[in-house]
């Protein structure tokens, strides 16, 4: 019997740890956006990142029962067709890119893997060109954005639309615990109010614990590393 | 009565049965997949030690012969399914606990371990109870045309073989050493380790975190409730029936595949010489026993 060797670095995508900035207008690794789309009817959005542009599809079914819906931007893939023929069609008829929810439940966009830089619009597909129902860079009340910061060190938070603009919070990610006599299980989300102000303005967090913004007023969150705090390597 | 009788005493049938013993060597290998996991094994082992006792009921008994493995190779892959972060709930629910929860990102997949288990399995025949059984053998190159006294010259003659044709075998239960929880667990903790090389300190930290104990981690994933101790004795004793094939394979040895003696028929008595043919005489009705002194043979000629 010969034991096999494996490539198991192949199994770790390094780029969800490289990340210095979170962005709610740039979507990427380890954070989501949600939305709830309260009028029922048929939307078409359009997910961008650089010069890509994907198009897909969403249902809000008033008897619909699903309380979330997941969008990874970064599977949506390409949009077909260009030039003349629209492009609604072909992704309307491809289930992966055509979703559903309840008028209830939360649409959540996020980014499996890959680079960030993603911002999402939707309106409703019977509007035609013109103001959207729902904007990434322009989070409204209601919305909510979740982040899942692993490496530990100080963050700037930042709403980059509120007035003024020059208020920031700090944060604080606690290095990861020692291996301990049970599996570690990080607490329960963090939440901070984005207003006028952000509420509130000092967050300390545990290792992997998660943050969610919950937007009050027009809000762009961004979260910048300012000092990381990589610590030395514990023995095992 | 018998033409001829021929005695080996108990401590030349000590002598012989050790050339048997010290001749056996064994190997196998397997593999099987339990779901969330799989194993597969390779060992190599040969036997020492132990004692024969030799009785008046004609029988032959050989104890606490030392099964020793050349080479016991195992390999166990298993899947890392936890090493993830996200997944918490960011909209609860009062009533069924959570409306919405973020996605998880997650790393890891397929390791394998391969642990040299032959510094701590032990085991041993604990009993064989034989007989003395004599077969004419056939010399597959002795052909249709050729006289017995003319493959006895060519150098194939046909051959009276007595072997120790087992009753039982009773081979004691694999016995895995208490340092089997450790071994596991340090190949376990360098396999993680491989799988996170490239990524920073803190995300090694964070992953060891969340996996906590390796033991528990393993033995969660393996679905062991007692030790790996434990669970590598019944692998190997039962799923594997380790056990079953080893007590065949010694009882087919003894039986069939190394004879404690043997002699040419027709038996040589005197070489060509002087002008004159060798001569040799054919051996019939060779029967062979033993009582509490001696091993007995006895034949005729003709």
């Amino acid at each position: 019997m010969k034991v096999e060797e494996k490539n198991m670095n192949q199994m770790i995508d390094l780029s969800l740890f490289n990340q210095r900035r979170f962005d709610s207008g740039a979507i990427g690794p380890l954070v989501a956006i949600l939305h709830n789309f309260a009028d029922p009817g048929e939307y078409r959005g359009v997910a961008t990142r650089g010069g890509e542009r994907s198009i897909f599809y969403l249902t809000v079914e008033s008897n619909h029962a699903a309380s979330q819906v997941n969008i990874d931007l970064a599977s949506l893939g390409p949009a077909r067709a260009t030039g003349a023929q629209p492009c609604c069609d072909c992704a309307k008829t491809d289930g992966a890119r055509h979703f559903s929810i309840g008028p209830k439940g939360y649409v959540l966009f996020y980014v499996s893997t890959g680079a960030p830089g993603f911002a999402v619009q939707i309106g409703k597909s019977d509007q035609g060109p013109g103001p959207k129902s729902f904007d990434s860079r322009a989070l409204q009340a209601g919305d909510l954005f979740a982040v899942t910061l692993v490496r530990p060190g100080t963050y700037s938070v930042k709403n980059t639309l509120s007035q003024g603009g020059r208020e920031r919070g700090e944060l604080e990610l606690a290095y990861p615990p020692r291996v301990g006599k049970v599996a570690y299980q990080p607490p329960g989300p963090f939440r901070v109010q984005s207003g006028k102000t952000l509420e509130p303005l000092k967050i300390k967090l545990q290792a992997a614990q998660g943050l969610v913004f919950e937007v009050t007023a027009t809000s762009r969150l961004v979260l910048d590393l300012q000092k990381a705090n990589d610590g030395q390597r514990r023995s095992r | 009565m018998s033409h001829l009788t021929a005695a080996v005493s108990e401590n030349a049938f000590e002598q012989l049965f050790a050339l048997v013993r010290d001749n056996f060597k064994y190997s196998t290998s397997d593999s099987k997949n339990f779901g969330p996991f799989s194993v597969g094994y390779s060992v190599a082992l040969h036997l020492s030690g132990g004692s024969i006792t030799l009785n008046n009921d004609n029988t032959v008994e050989i104890q606490n012969v030392d099964i020793d493995w050349d080479s016991l190779q195992a390999q166990i892959c298993l899947n890392l399914p936890q090493l993830c972060v996200g997944g918490w709930c960011i909209v609860p629910d009062p009533f069924d606990g959570c409306w919405v929860s973020v996605p998880k990102w997650c790393i890891g997949g397929p390791i394998c371990i391969g642990p040299d288990l032959s510094g701590i399995l032990v085991s041993r025949i604990h009993d064989v109870k034989a007989r003395l059984t004599c077969k004419y053998v056939i010399d597959p190159l002795h052909t249709s045309t050729e006289s017995d006294l003319e493959a006895e010259l060519n150098g194939h003659p046909n051959k009276w073989k007595v072997f120790i044709d087992p009753v039982w075998v009773h081979v004691d239960p694999i016995d895995v050493g208490a340092t089997a929880d450790n071994l596991i667990e340090k190949l376990v903790n360098d396999a993680i380790d491989a799988i996170l090389g490239p990524a920073p300190g803190f995300i090694k930290d964070l992953i060891k975190a969340i996996i906590g104990p390796v033991l528990g981690f393993i033995k969660a994933i393996l679905g062991i409730a007692t030790s790996i101790q434990d669970w590598l004795s019944d692998l190997f004793n039962h799923q594997f029936d380790l056990l079953g094939l080893l007590e065949t394979a010694i009882a087919q040895y003894f039986a069939a595949k190394y004879p404690l003696y043997e002699w040419p028929d027709p038996y040589p008595i005197l070489p060509a010489g002087a002008g004159l043919i060798p001569v040799a005489i054919p051996i019939r009705n060779v029967a062979c026993t033993v009582n509490s002194a001696e091993m007995v043979l006895q034949a005729d000629v003709g």
